[in-house]
């Protein structure tokens, strides 16, 4: 049992629940301001087309237009992308996806807005385009970029895949497809961009990343980073999605051109077709096992649609072929990923980033492994998975976290059976399926993966916590208040946490990765020693004792005779003397040199990792093809639980967006050319459609460089789950679903053929 | 969204009026009308707000008639009982649409206006041979539900015509009713495939009446002329029941979309057909779910 704590692992109360609860909370399309304008975007209607002629004069003669914005106004870079610089701001003479901005218009109200937006005279040339990646690596597929079509490719091997294979006495291949899915945050992409106080061009963003917003729209509108400031909303949810530049950069150039405030909503459609998504990806494995279940050689090769921009998808790709591996130990394994270029809508980061697509081949193939050697999937996966002193195939030790595996297996077949126990409602067939999960946490080796942040005491004594990276809805801040309370030895009801304004606040970095806990964790660990530090150096000046003779413990100076005084006595005091008694730390995630392969492409690999595992209940229609998830439990081991309800919920969303993974999205190209890009079309769960209850059972063996022995939470429990439910199908109706989303109509049409 | 204008007429008399010149266009709960301007697929000047014309809303039943005026909402229809004596069926369809918002401000004519083959009171209102009444300029008129549904978002009506209740005689006593709905999802999802069934047996053995009708498996939903015709005398069993499943699938002409191929519909349908079928035959109580 972990020792008693002050805060750590309770269920303390958010505090942005009540404004968020009450309505209260001011989102970026919330926050009041004068005579701001409408901004808008014209987007591109063509998958790929040459722009012929930009004629925005029809448009600049409409009442109540301040301005039509096109490439040519830009005063900076016109060229932007996160890892990539390949993405234009504004179209210049190619557009390649459809949704692409083409030009901006910043009106006074919002009919002006849409009447300028089809005032604006766009000439193309439409040209043919490529939606596949395999096909757009043909010879004499359309180009989506001078370079060729082929963004990146990843090829990591360990062992000998030749001595593996005929070592094998079980050779199976199998293709997997996975779709293009949409973040669907209840807040799409928003951004507000005016001049402050002193004439700063200030843009309030709903990001994960607000540092580098600012730097991208300071390039774009040729100012120093310095020039521009930047806010962290209220956010509505990111998921991966908020990590790209885009609509900040327009909001930015606009008000930077214009010089009026003016604000930019997405639309739903705009979402879906101009901001990343899931990388759709086919994934065909050939996988060699022992009669006995023995895992011995697995090659795969994966194509991934990153779309037209390459967002994230350098990195997705790195990740999803670190990821292919899973929870097992298979001595020779090759894994040949491309991300390709396609006239799709951009795919980059979501959460689990590139890890879901991975699991659902590797953790089904597993599955059509036992079947075919009449084993209990159970026992094969018991069979091969990781031990400590292992490596993974990127030649990192696995180390202790997998000392969770067997626990985690236990609990999966307690599970299983417990689940396998409850009957079908009539007329539908009961399948149970299990899935386990591996997920690295933190950015991967010699991409730079630290975080600083600040601590004061208020003058009442009160501790303020200066966050470099946003909140996104997940908790975090929640969590690291806990966390500094904890090592402060204070109640977690006085500390509040500053959203981050590039005025004030230290550049934390990126909100992603499954790291944020671990890392502002222990950044705030270490800032709080500085802090400790800093207020027992205060009082001894003040009270004219040595140093050496006081101590501070619970939020109080103990002197030399044992008294104690509040340190809220000495910050009103540092404050009449002008003086803030505060200290910032850095933490980088460690990446020791002996324990680091230094062959490996940048990004890679990945130190820190942990393992899960999902077990489901389905019932099938087994004449429509209908699937309900009736059941859950999801185990995860943590490292430590902070706040127990917040990794409940984290695990729990996860869960359900899985769910709309496995069962409901794609965002796929209709027969009319069109993109599924409305939520009438696009399904994701409901209420009515998840498990009333989803166990959640949590692990805590302890990361030993973790802030309290914290792992990481965030993404892992969406990662088991699709294939969880297409192995509890398999076992309800014997369809084995290749594909996601599995459809009733891919059940059902298969069972009557078949 | 274009720009229109709104206006808000206290009576029938002044509604016809402020539709009279065709440039203007009823709206009741506008759960479909404003999605559709959202998205450029109605493009209208002028929305005539019916909602204030409260003498619109009623559920009404006598001498074994029932009427529903066109306003009346989804969740009114749930709530009543006499439509749960009286015609099942409908009352089962409109629980089943949307969500609770949507059940609140969709009404039954705005259902029958909007004429989507996936209507979801539609079949059951033909086999409930339900009529119209509709309310123009030059006076009222009268028509069968089934003349009032031509095409996907087409209608008999008249630009200037309102609808302004629905009638039809209650089931039969004896005669079960059933409405069956598949979606892509549990909560809130558009019919894949529907089907509103009624069957009146003779005493526990042959068919003596059944009407069948299909939702969104063709343009309009539809009544299954050959597949009752099939059952009339039949003893209800997997086979009869199977058999007049592929009649009904044999009746409809599905297209392909997002939501699912014409090939899966027609699968579907023969599925809830023979199960409706089967259900309605064994038990005394007709439920409603898939
Ligand atoms: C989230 C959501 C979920 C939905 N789910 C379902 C579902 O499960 N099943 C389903 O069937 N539908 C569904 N719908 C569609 C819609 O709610 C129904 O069709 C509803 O009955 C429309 O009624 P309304 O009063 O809102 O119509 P409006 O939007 O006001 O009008 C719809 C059409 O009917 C015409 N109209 C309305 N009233 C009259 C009248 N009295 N006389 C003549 N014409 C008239 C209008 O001119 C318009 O063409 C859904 C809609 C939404 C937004």
């Amino acid at each position: 049992m972990p020792p008693e704590t002050i805060t750590i692992g309770k269920s303390e109360a958010r505090k942005d629940g009540w404004t968020k609860a009450s309505g209260q909370a001011l989102y970026v399309g919330d926050i009041p301001i004068k005579h701001v304008c409408i901004g808008a975007v014209l987007r591109s209607p063509h998958h790929h087309a040459r722009i012929l002629a930009i004629d925005p004069s029809p448009a600049q003669m409409i009442p109540g237009v301040v301005a039509v914005i096109t490439a040519k106004d830009i005063p900076g870079e016109k060229i932007h992308g996160p890892l990539v610089q390949d993405q234009p701001v504004l179209a210049m003479d190619i557009v390649r996806h459809m949704g692409e901005p083409i030009a901006l218009v910043v009106t006074e109200d919002k009919t002006a807005a849409e009447k300028a937006l089809a005032a604006i005279q766009v000439e193309y040339e439409p040209l043919p385009a490529v939606f596949d990646a395999e096909k757009a690596l043909q010879p004499g597929a359309p180009q989506v970029h001078p370079g060729g079509n082929l963004l990146c490719e990843y090829d990591v091997s360990d062992g000998d895949l030749q001595e593996g294979f005929s070592q094998a006495e079980v050779i199976l291949e199998e293709t997997f497809q996975v779709p293009r899915i949409s973040p669907a945050y209840l807040e799409a992409e928003s951004s507000l961009a005016y001049f402050d106080e002193d004439g700063t061009l200030t843009v309030v963003v709903s990001s994960q990343k607000p540092f580098d917003d600012r730097h991208h729209i300071a390039m774009t509108c040729g100012l120093q980073d310095e020039q521009v400031r930047v806010k962290s909303a209220v956010v509505g949810g990111a998921f991966g999605g908020k990590e790209d530049s885009e609509l900040h950069i327009l909001a930015g150039l606009a008000a930077w051109i214009t010089k009026r405030p003016v604000r930019f909503l997405n639309n739903r459609w705009e979402s879906f077709l101009a901001h990343p998504k899931r990388h759709p990806a086919t994934l065909h494995y050939k996988l060699g096992a022992k009669a006995d279940g023995t895992l011995i050689a697995l090659e795969a090769l994966v194509h991934m649609d990153t779309g037209a921009y390459a967002s994230y998808g350098p990195a997705v790709g790195g990740l999803l072929t670190e990821m292919v591996q899973g929870a097992y130990h298979i001595p020779n394994l090759r894994v040949l990923t491309r991300v390709v270029y396609t006239n799709s809508p951009y795919s980059g980061a979501m959460r689990g980033f590139g890890s879901p697509q991975a699991h659902f081949a590797t953790e089904s193939m597993l599955d059509i492994l036992a079947s075919r050697l009449a084993m209990d999937p159970l026992e094969l996966r018991r069979k091969n998975i990781l031990q400590p002193e292992d490596h993974f195939f990127t030649r990192v030790q696995v180390g202790d976290t997998a000392r969770s595996l067997p626990l985690i297996l236990a609990h999966a077949d307690q599970a299983r059976q417990r689940l396998r126990q409850l009957p079908a409602a009539p007329g539908k067939q009961s399948g149970v399926g299990f899935a386990l999960s591996l997920q690295s946490m933190g950015l991967g080796h010699r991409v730079p993966d630290d975080s600083t942040n600040r601590l004061e005491w208020s003058p009442e004594g009160r501790l303020i916590v200066y966050l470099g990276s946003p909140e996104l809805g997940q908790g975090m801040q929640t969590a690291v208040e806990q966390i500094a309370a904890e090592t402060l030895g204070i109640p977690y009801q006085i500390v509040d946490t500053i959203d981050v304004d590039s005025r004030i606040s230290p550049n934390g970095g990126v909100t992603c990765a499954s790291r944020m806990t671990y890392l502002l964790g222990n950044s705030v660990i270490l800032a709080a020693h500085k802090l400790t530090e800093e207020t027992l150096n205060y009082a001894a000046r003040t009270l004219n004792l040595p140093r050496a003779k006081l101590e501070y413990r619970l939020g109080q100076v103990i002197l030399p005779d044992g008294r104690q005084m509040p340190v809220s006595e000495f910050c009103g005091r540092a404050a009449e003397d002008g003086i803030v008694l505060g200290a910032s730390a850095t933490f980088s995630f460690p990446y020791p040199a002996e324990r680091t392969p230094e062959h490996l492409p940048i990004g890679m690999p990945h130190m820190m990792h942990a393992f899960g595992a999902n077990v489901v209940r389905v019932e099938v229609d087994p004449e429509l093809g209908t699937v309900e998830v009736k059941d859950m439990v999801a185990i995860h081991d943590v490292g430590r639980v902070i706040n127990r309800a917040g990794v409940e919920g984290q695990v729990e969303g996860g869960a359900v967006m899985a769910m709309g993974y496995a069962l409901y999205e794609d965002v796929c190209l209709k027969e009319n050319q069109r993109w599924v890009d409305s939520f009438t079309e696009y399904l994701i769960p409901t209420a009515r459609d998840i498990p009333e209850n989803i166990e959640v059972i949590l692990l805590e063996l302890p990361e030993l460089s973790g802030p309290f022995g914290v792992k990481g939470i965030a993404e892992m429990g969406l990662v088991p789950v699709a294939p969880a439910i297409a192995n509890a199908v398999f076992e309800a109706v014997g369809v084995r679903a290749r594909e996601l989303p599995i459809t009733p109509e891919k059940i059902a049409l298969s069972l009557v053929e078949g | 969204m274009q720009e229109f204008d709104f206006v808000v007429p206290k009576t029938l008399a002044e509604a016809c009026q402020m539709l009279s010149d065709g440039y203007g266009r009823p709206v009741a709960g506008c759960t479909d009308v404003l999605p559709q301007m959202r998205h450029g697929k109605l493009k209208t000047e002028r929305l005539v707000d019916l909602s204030r014309i409260k003498s619109l809303a009623y559920i009404e039943h006598s001498n074994g008639r029932i009427s529903i005026g066109a306003l009346t909402t989804y969740e009114q229809m749930v709530t009543d009982r006499q439509l749960h004596d009286y015609a099942p069926v409908l009352a089962q369809a409109a629980a089943t649409v949307g969500c609770r918002q949507t059940r609140n401000r969709g009404t039954l004519g705005g259902n029958l206006g909007n004429a989507s083959p996936a209507g979801d009171t539609l079949p059951p209102l033909l086999i409930l041979n339900a009529q119209v009444v509709l309310a123009g300029s030059s006076g009222e008129r009268r028509m069968a539900v089934s003349d009032l549904l031509l095409a996907p978002g087409k209608t008999a009506l008249l630009p200037d015509e309102i609808i302004t209740s629905v009638g039809f005689e209650a089931l039969p006593r004896g005669m079960r009713s059933l409405f069956l709905k598949l979606g892509n999802r549990q909560g809130m999802a558009v019919s894949v495939a529907s089907v509103a069934l009624a069957l009146q047996l003779d005493g526990g053995g042959p068919v003596q009446d059944v009407r069948i009708a299909l939702g969104a498996v063709a343009p309009t939903a539809i009544r299954c002329p050959e597949a009752e015709k099939f059952l009339i005398g039949q003893q209800i069993d997997p086979i009869t029941a199977g058999a007049a499943g592929r009649l009904a699938a044999q009746a409809c002409a599905p297209i392909d979309d997002v939501r699912a191929s014409a090939a899966y519909r027609r699968h579907a349908i023969q599925v809830l057909v023979k199960r409706g079928l089967l259900s309605l035959s064994n038990d005394g109580d007709s439920h409603a779910d898939n």
